[in-house]
């Protein structure tokens, strides 16, 4: 192992007031775990190392003011003039590293002052001076998020634009900057060299002639880079459009199904809801005929009346026209003359059947009235009941699908089909002018390639005819000594970038397989020329982190950082604050699992939901110890790291 | 049997027409006033209700013409009315806007024995106490 932290001593920091802690030294047990509720001083810790480290540097704490608000309160209130320190102790290579960093509040009259110290570092007891350069020689502040991470910000590493820092850090794990410096170096060598051998040679009229040349090439040269360069940005550009779109492309047909779906959904919500309104409708006419429903009894009475007192006048209207007949007969109905007061006593009763003034028409009315009535009440109403049943199941049917359809469209975010067509349409345009772009970087390099040939024709030409001449033949090979260099220190950096990649790439893969909930669909982590990251999938597509979830971000950062750690061959602490509580069971099971077998030391600031008991049984036999940070003293604003007794 | 004039006017007093207001707007359970107002009606019949009970008071205004409630409606009112003066011994009406007065009257004394019943009730529950009222039959 190279870095060990053997333990942490803080004063008068935050929630500790005097605390040491101590991590045991156990073969084949790396892992120690701290266990601490949200607001008891798990971040706390992290941030007091880091001060410790780097100070206001890197460690967050920008300004005295931040730094103040560090002091233990409750102490502060009884001590105003009191120190705060952080002490940590390591082990490297056999030899104890104590590093400690300490700053003094003061309070003069009313007004608080701060004293910050600079770190002391002792190396197996000796007082070291230069403590800043040992602290970065052992662990750089530039690659400090790959020691001591926050699992809140974690996926920041997956992300496809590194800042700065981190490129910088990202460098200094793979050893560039010493390389850099070597190729620097040599290049400045080589212009002192040039600088001299142009002095030496300024008289003579075939030298000059050759530097004009070279001269001219390499400004040619140097135009043509820039154009090359500004081509390449153009190709990059023109493929990060492309692969924007096809990720993009590749999330559409992999919505297709749900379009699918929700098109039947929709189509199905509307036939339900079309059954629906019709049977409100239905119900609405039922309600509307209510009264006549109600009233059925004498609905019917009426009719009933109408008919006794039609069937009346009828019998009233056919007995007279009957009479009427008999008086204008001359014979009776059984055939025998008619006697005048026969004749008489029918003309009688016809005259009071005329008084009735019973008229064809009122009566034809009436009866039309009856048989309307007898309609009505005899007319067979829907069944209200089944109505209300079917309403009911339509509208449960309705909700149902609505439910449906607004979860699916939730799955389906803004995508749009229209969204589909228009990519398909872009991604075309995307191809060709990747292409074009393709093409034009070819060509430019092309040129760079004859022109570079041309500037080494004649800077070998230079240096040939520098060593002819007796006056600046050393010089001359000195010249020549040094390009080779700078040549040799560029293929070195390439080299060596290329090399450390590999092992990165090869660290990383080996770690996200293991943490990955996709190892079968996984082939490998790649890390591109700007250090950002790319999976390479079994279809042998390289996946850009952005499309994947933010479990996966995180499991693919967290793969990342544990490479860097172990490709910075110092397998340096790895110190973790709360890094699994907010993933899914799968993701936090596999980087839970992964943690025994990484090389390092590892501290994990935990909550219980980062290690459910389960979780910490299977790693339990590769844990060093479980400590908890207790509150004993609530008015005290106190905790205290203990081990744990039990495994939870 | 004496009918309404189709083509007069349905009124109501102000405070029939604000459960009116309830029945066809808040609760939504009838989309017209004067469907509820039929209603009303064939209630207070179909319950033997003096037309006389209803203590709604207020200005009287008119609602509908007769002849937005439907034929057949306006006959099973018009044979109740009859009925309902037979049964209780009260003239039968002579002209249709006797005929028009005791719909009105007989509806002012449904809606306001159905106001104790229905007020406050959803759409749903009083379409089910009209489902239960009319099983009754």
């Amino acid at each position: 192992m190279g870095i060990r932290l053997q333990s942490i001593h803080l004063k008068n920091w935050k929630c500790y007031k005097d605390e040491k802690i101590v991590f045991p030294k156990t073969v084949g047990k790396q892992i120690t775990i701290i266990f601490g509720k949200n607001g008891f001083g798990k971040t706390s810790m992290l941030e007091a190392i880091q001060w410790c480290l780097y100070g206001s540097d890197y460690s967050g704490i920008a300004n005295k003011a931040e730094l103040l608000s560090r002091f233990h309160r409750q102490a502060v209130k009884s001590e105003p003039s009191l120190e705060l320190s952080i002490a940590l102790t390591f082990e490297k290579d056999g030899q104890v590293y104590d590093v400690s960093r300490t700053a003094k509040r003061v309070m003069k009259g009313t007004v608080e002052t701060l004293s910050v110290y600079e770190p002391q570092v002792i190396i197996d007891g000796v007082n070291k001076p230069d403590a800043r350069a040992r602290i970065q020689s052992l662990l750089p502040g530039d690659c400090r998020e790959f020691f001591f991470f926050d699992g809140v910000e974690i996926k920041e590493y997956a992300k496809n634009l590194h800042a700065d820092h981190t490129r910088a850090a990202i460098e200094r794990i793979l050893g560039i900057p010493e390389l850099k410096n070597l190729r620097e170096d040599s290049d400045k060598a080589l212009q002192q060299l040039t600088g001299k051998l142009k002095d030496a040679a300024a008289d003579d009229q075939r030298f000059v002639d050759l530097e004009l040349q070279l001269v001219n090439v390499q400004e040619q040269l140097e135009i043509a880079e820039s154009q090359l360069d500004n081509a390449k940005s153009q190709h990059e550009a023109a493929t990060d459009i492309y692969e924007s779109l096809m990720a993009e492309l590749k999330q559409m047909d992999a919505l297709q199904g749900k379009f699918d779906e929700l098109q039947r959904l929709e189509d199905d919500y509307q036939s339900h809801d079309q059954l629906l309104n019709e049977v409100n409708e239905d119900i609405d006419s039922w309600l509307r005929r209510s009264p006549i429903l109600l009233l059925k009894v004498p609905i019917r009475d009426v009719a009933d009346e109408l008919q006794r007192s039609s069937a009346v006048s009828w019998r009233r209207a056919g007995s007279g026209r009957f009479l009427q007949f008999l008086v204008e007969s001359d014979e009776c109905v059984c055939g025998r003359d008619m006697d005048p007061a026969a004749r008489e006593h029918v003309a009688e009763e016809l005259e009071k059947i005329e008084s009735g003034a019973i008229e064809d028409a009122a009566l034809v009315e009436a009866d039309d009235l009856r048989l309307e009535l007898k309609h009505i009440a005899e007319r067979e109403d829907v069944n209200i009941a089944n109505l209300l049943d079917r309403r009911d199941q339509l509208s449960d049917d309705v909700n149902e699908i609505s439910q449906a359809i607004d979860q699916l469209k939730a799955e389906i975010g803004d995508v749009s089909r229209e969204r589909s067509r228009d990519i398909a349409g872009k991604l075309q345009e995307a191809t060709e002018e990747m292409g074009k772009k393709r093409d034009l970087v070819s060509s430019r390099t092309e040129a760079v390639r004859q022109l570079k040939n041309e500037e080494d024709k004649l800077r070998r030409d230079v240096e040939q005819y520098a060593g002819s001449r007796k006056e600046t033949a050393s010089l001359g090979r000195q010249v020549e000594l040094a390009r080779k260099l700078k040549i040799a220190a560029q293929e070195l950096i390439d080299w060596r970038i290329t090399e450390r990649k590999a092992t990165i790439e090869q660290q990383t893969t080996q770690i996200h397989q293991q943490v990955t909930n996709k190892p079968n669909e996984y082939l490998s982590v790649e890390v591109k020329d700007d250090y950002t990251l790319g999976i390479r999938s079994v279809t042998g597509d390289l996946i850009s982190p952005d499309t994947l979830s933010a479990g996966e971000k995180e499991a693919l950062a967290f793969s990342f950082i544990t490479g860097l750690n172990l490709a910075s061959e110092t397998a340096a602490p790895l110190v973790m604050d709360t890094p699994f509580g907010h993933l899914d069971t799968t993701h936090q099971g596999n980087l839970v699992r992964s943690l025994p077998s990484l090389p390092s030391q590892v501290v994990v600031l935990a909550t219980d939901r980062d290690f459910p008991s389960n979780l910490l049984k299977e790693i339990r036999g590769n844990v060093a110890e479980l400590m908890e940070i207790t509150r004993p003293d609530e008015k005290q604003d106190t905790s205290k790291v203990n081990a744990m007794e039990k495994v939870k | 049997m004496k009918r309404m004039n189709p083509d007069s006017k349905v009124s109501a007093t102000a405070d029939a027409k604000g459960f009116l207001d309830f029945l066809a707007t808040k609760s939504g359970a009838f989309q017209r006033r004067v469907d509820a107002m039929a209603f009303g009606a064939a209630y207070a019949m179909h319950k033997n209700i003096d037309p006389e009970y209803s203590k709604f008071a207020g200005a009287k205004s008119d609602l509908v013409d007769v002849n937005s409630l439907s034929n057949d409606v306006r006959l099973a009112l018009e044979c109740g009315i009859h009925s309902m003066c037979k049964k209780r011994g009260l003239p039968l009406p002579e002209k249709e806007s006797d005929v028009l007065s005791l719909f009105q009257k007989n509806a002012e004394a449904g809606l306001y024995a159905l106001k104790g019943r229905w007020e406050g009730k959803s759409k749903a529950q009083i379409l089910d106490d009209v489902r239960k009222l009319v099983r009754e039959i």
